[in-house]
């Protein structure tokens, strides 16, 4: 079973050359830091997250993809900290024999992350840079 | 005992801390949700909050019977908004 999950500061960079061996299918996602959020300009978006609970709960997820859509490779890459409007906070790349299972497992996976995964996000207003702090 | 317990996100805004200390009962066995009634008992600014919360022990999410142990990492888990 392959999977990876990381966790890092700020924006993601470039995606690295990825191969798997028998995939006919690899999807990859990117959720890119929109510049508007309520209507409001905003200069980036600010993640908090409970790192050990959140590491645990994507390969918790990796796993069960992997186990429930027959999936061959899961790699899950998700910011903390700030990220500026349009940079990428969060990429998950799946690898599928057919497209199927990776294009069904992607939506899966995402609303799952959503509902479960220990991050926040808080925009920081191009009018109030503080506005993401406590 | 005393606990700490972490907290994230909206639920660190109202608290204006990331951590808060609660009072335990002592007795032999404190459930989560014992720990989440003590918690809307002694921090009453995150009532509202709470009732789309659960509590985390030691990075796992718990039910109402888990039972909290000395030493363990508690954490309130709002709702989520990653991605």
């Amino acid at each position: 079973m392959n999977l990876q999950t990381i966790i890092q500061d700020g924006a993601l960079g470039p995606a690295a050359m990825w191969r798997v061996e028998g995939a006919g299918a690899l999807v990859c996602f990117e959720g890119i830091v929109r510049p508007i959020e309520a209507e409001q300009p905003i200069a980036g978006l600010r993640y908090e997250t409970y790192d050990p609970m959140a590491e645990r709960e994507l390969q918790q997820l990796a796993a069960q993809a992997i186990r429930d859509f027959g999936l061959l490779d899961v790699r899950v890459e998700h910011s903390r900290g700030f990220v500026a409007n349009g940079d990428c906070s969060f990429r998950l790349r799946l690898a599928a024999v057919h497209r199927q299972e990776a294009l069904a497992a992607m939506d899966w996976f995402i609303d799952r992350m959503k509902r479960d995964v220990p991050i926040w996000k808080r925009p920081v207003l191009v009018a109030d840079p503080s506005s993401a702090t406590i | 005992m005393t606990a700490k317990v972490l907290i994230f996100g909206p639920f660190a805004d109202a608290a204006g801390a990331r951590t808060l200390e609660v009072c335990l009962p002592e007795t032999d066995r404190v459930t989560a949700s014992v720990v989440m009634a003590q918690v809307a008992e002694q921090h009453p600014a995150l009532r509202a909050l709470l009732r789309h919360a659960m509590l985390a022990v030691n990075c796992s999410k718990a039910d109402d019977t888990t039972v909290v142990r000395p030493g363990d990492e508690l954490a309130i888990i709002g709702l989520v908004s990653g991605g």
